[in-house]
């Protein structure tokens, strides 16, 4: 929050809702309508960061171990979530035309390479990886974009999916340095380096552009 | 006429208080439309609106 920009005087509209609710879209759909008219985009972002954690005996990630709960969770925040607001801000947008973006991943187009994920000194049954609801969740969206991108073409909304790699977070150096190695750009995204590509495909910069993905991963998915 | 302008346009964003989303809600902003922040953690949203109030021009 440090590095923002100076905004034009805009009320920040904003409302606390679970999004795997459909009563709870539903009703925060109709507030915005009822305060500004219309809706003209929409950013399906929102997603659980899956634990990749042990319960001390067995690593809770690895694909035999991963507990249904987890999967539903998951699944109903990234997957369920993004359908019930497709369902009531899409109708809205569809009613004059705009864009929709999926916030998938690089890892919606591969699989994670688990060699990353890896800890020192644990034996390889039971080294934590990337969970499978990630891959599950960020793939489904593309899917849920070409959908929506055929569903309400003649309705001028476009349906997009941005695919981008890992953002710097402080995360574990040896971490950084085995994932950048896969990275032709040799480097992990910028929090603010998707801006310029949100911004494309939300915008009639993008206007013959539906369906498809951006990809902006410092060309890993080149490789 | 600037292609990229999002002049004017209700633009939802999901995860808004997350740490891309203040991303996305910032770009949009810059970009001259209007963000609507949604989020489940209330006192996250609240805390990220309030950023956005403080560093928005009058």
């Amino acid at each position: 929050m440090k590095n923002l920009k100076k905004t034009h005087n805009i009320e920040f509209s904003h409302f606390v809702v679970d999004i795997t609710d459909e009563k709870q879209v539903k009703s925060c759909c109709e507030k915005i309508i009822q305060n500004f008219g219309h809706i003209d985009g929409l950013v399906n972002n929102a997603a659980n960061n899956p634990k990749i954690e042990t319960d001390g005996i067995n690593e809770q990630s690895r694909l035999e171990n991963f507990n249904i709960e987890s999967w539903q969770e998951d699944i109903s925040v990234g997957l369920t979530g993004a359908f019930l607001c497709t369902k009531y801000f899409g109708e809205a947008i569809a009613k004059q035309g705009g864009s929709i973006v999926n916030i998938s991943s690089d890892l919606g187009l591969i699989a994670p390479d688990q060699r990353l994920y890896e800890k020192l000194g644990m034996p390889s049954e039971n080294q934590p990886v990337k969970p499978v609801t990630y891959s599950v969740v960020k793939i489904g969206l593309i899917g849920l974009s070409r959908h929506t991108a055929t569903y309400w073409a003649k309705q001028g909304v476009r349906c997009n999916s941005l695919c981008p790699g890992g953002v710097e977070n402080s995360q574990d150096p040896s971490f950084v340095a085995k994932l950048t190695s896969l990275i032709p750009l040799g480097r992990m995204a910028k929090q603010n380096e998707y801006q310029g590509s949100l911004v494309f495909l939300l915008s009639d910069a993008s206007s013959y552009i539906t369906g498809t993905e951006l990809i902006a991963d410092g060309g890993r998915t080149a490789l | 006429m600037n292609r990229f302008s999002l002049a004017n346009k209700v633009i939802v964003i999901t995860g808004a208080a997350g740490l891309l989303g203040i991303n996305h809600v910032q770009a949009i902003a810059d970009a001259g439309g209007v963000p609507v922040l949604i989020d489940i953690d209330g006192s996250q949203l609240q805390s990220t609106v309030e950023e956005f109030k403080k560093n928005s021009q009058h």
